[in-house]
């Protein structure tokens, strides 16, 4: 079964700033479906990240529009979750209100703790539910931040270049999490990053970005099965394509 | 999914960071040996009669008034009164300036209409006002009071403002992401991350108000502490001025190392946040 959830529909995004007009978007168009795993790739200033937040209903296009399963996105909504760049974690709640946030008004006290318990439990955080946020090192922050996106329970996973701000032992480490995480719980998931080793490593397709104004110049499929490895040859064979291809 | 910390930073178990406990008797000790040196010093120069114990009375013969002024209950009468009006200014102030410093916060017509005036009465130092405030509510309690409002009505009203108008952007937005309703959102993103800005201007306030009271006291009070030191001089008793003084210093201190502590206790992530290690 291969059902559209995700149907971005030709959407444009002009921002207006002080020097003129900025096209961050023009015209773009494609297609997500459930379970699937897509990346966004593209430099910085690619509106890569724009797009992602139309997504999640935090911007709106300036035209066209988006589908969540065939409705249309016209805010945040509890069937998508997003997880930022920074782990923009609340520093007065400890690690379990944190992950509770989006869920602790809504849902009933038991039931509540059982979706905590098992979110922590999954990004391996339960011995330290009771931290404050200052207390973690930055890649357990940014775990608490997947934690707080799950317990949302949302459908699909929005995710802004998670990994980015971490060292390179981290990000791969939480790459593989990440890549459990998928496996385990089935969500749609789009990752908006700039590193083409990780959207190789991850994804099922890739859409390639190209900045100025950002449109997607392609789309590439990742017929490598998984669990992937960065050594092999039709990995770097990929990888040597791709990097062409955002070259030219 | 197995459990590692990466390899980042070391792992410390996130409780042994909290409680990072540091030597409080080697701090404490060198905090006390200077002033420890000094009384040392001072009570050897008077006694070796090198300063005239009119001025400078020897820190022996200070303790001895001390001791006497807590026995009789003078100290502890003059004391209470201080803070009693201490008490009753910055209940006022707190009552006014957090309300009216998150109205301003959040609403620039306020801001522009009113913060200039503010801006050019916060440059009039309390103590300036007091005849004034004599000549319009009398010399008993009320003018006092008045003072003490005064001085700590700027800093908890300007840090209130600054507290609503600096909630992180990135924290709204992601209580937007996750569908906080707009009463969550004051709970749970506004009213903490003012707290820690309202929590500094209190404590600037408190130490403001002390000084003033005290400065108010001096110029036309019967009780207070300030009112010993003018006892003191008008009896020339220089023993009984430094006693007064000493204890201003110390209730002082008091007074803001219990809002210290309250404010650690009530937001232990603060100085983390503060420092901008925030997450």
């Amino acid at each position: 079964m291969n059902r559209r959830l995700v149907e971005v529909g030709a959407i444009a995004k002009t921002f207006y700033s002080d020097w003129g007009k900025v096209e961050a978007l023009k015209k773009i168009s494609f297609c997500c479906s459930k379970s699937e795993f897509v990346s966004i790739l593209g430099p910085s200033g690619c509106g890569k990240t724009t797009l992602l937040r139309i997504i999640a209903g935090l911007e709106e296009p300036s035209s066209g529009e988006v589908l969540f399963a065939g409705n249309e996105i016209k805010g945040p909504g509890p069937e998508r979750a997003v997880v930022f760049q920074e782990p923009r974690l609340f520093p007065w709640l400890t690690v379990e209100e944190n992950a509770s946030l989006g869920i602790s008004g809504k849902k009933r006290r038991s039931d509540l703790e059982k979706i905590v318990n098992r979110t922590l439990d999954l990004v391996g955080l339960t011995p330290f539910r009771k931290a404050y946020p200052h207390e973690l090192s930055g890649g357990m922050a940014q775990r608490a931040a997947i934690a707080r996106a799950l317990a949302f329970e949302p459908e699909a996973l929005l995710l802004d270049e998670p990994f980015s701000a971490l060292d390179a032992q981290t990000r791969t480490r939480l790459q593989e999490e990440l890549m459990d995480l998928w496996r385990k719980t089935e969500k749609t998931i789009i990752l908006v990053t700039h590193d083409i080793e990780e959207a190789l490593m991850l994804s099922q397709r890739i859409l390639i970005m190209s900045p100025s104004p950002g449109t997607v110049k392609e789309t590439v499929e990742v017929p490598i099965s998984y669990p992937r490895r960065r050594d092999s040859s039709e990995f770097i064979h990929l990888k040597k394509y791709i990097l062409g291809r955002i070259i030219s | 999914m197995p459990l590692h910390d990466e390899n980042s930073r070391p792992a410390y178990p996130p409780m042994l960071i909290r409680n990072k406990n540091p030597n409080y008797l080697t701090t404490g000790l060198k905090g006390i040996a200077f002033p420890l040196f000094v009384i040392v010093f001072w009570e050897l120069a008077s006694r070796a009669g090198v300063v005239n114990a009119y001025f400078l009375p020897a820190p022996s013969r200070i303790y001895e008034t001390f001791v006497d002024m807590l026995r009789n209950g003078l100290l502890a009468r003059h004391l209470l009164a201080s803070i009693v009006r201490l008490t009753y200014g910055f209940l006022i102030t707190v009552f006014f300036a957090v309300p009216m410093g998150i109205l301003a916060g959040k609403t620039r017509t306020f801001r522009l209409w009113v913060s200039p005036m503010l801006s050019f009465l916060q440059q009039i130092p309390p103590i300036a006002w007091i005849p004034i405030f004599i000549l319009w509510l009398g010399i008993e309690e009320a003018s006092k009071i008045a003072v003490i409002v005064y001085a700590s009505f700027f800093p908890v009203f300007l840090n209130t403002i600054q507290g609503v108008t600096s909630v992180d952007p990135k924290l709204v937005e992601t209580g937007r992401a996750y569908m906080l309703s707009p009463l969550e959102m004051i709970r749970k993103v506004y009213i903490p991350s003012a707290m820690m800005f309202i929590f500094v201007g209190l404590r600037l306030g408190l130490s403001n108000c002390w000084r003033a009271l005290v400065g108010a006291e001096l110029i036309a009070a019967s009780t207070g502490i300030g009112s010993l030191i003018i006892e003191g001089r008008q009896l020339a008793q220089p023993d009984k001025i430094f006693v007064a003084v000493l204890t201003i210093g110390l209730a002082g201190l008091c007074i803001d190392t219990g809002l210290k502590y309250l404010e650690n206790r009530l937001m232990p992530w603060e100085k983390a946040y503060q420092s901008g290690e925030q997450r």
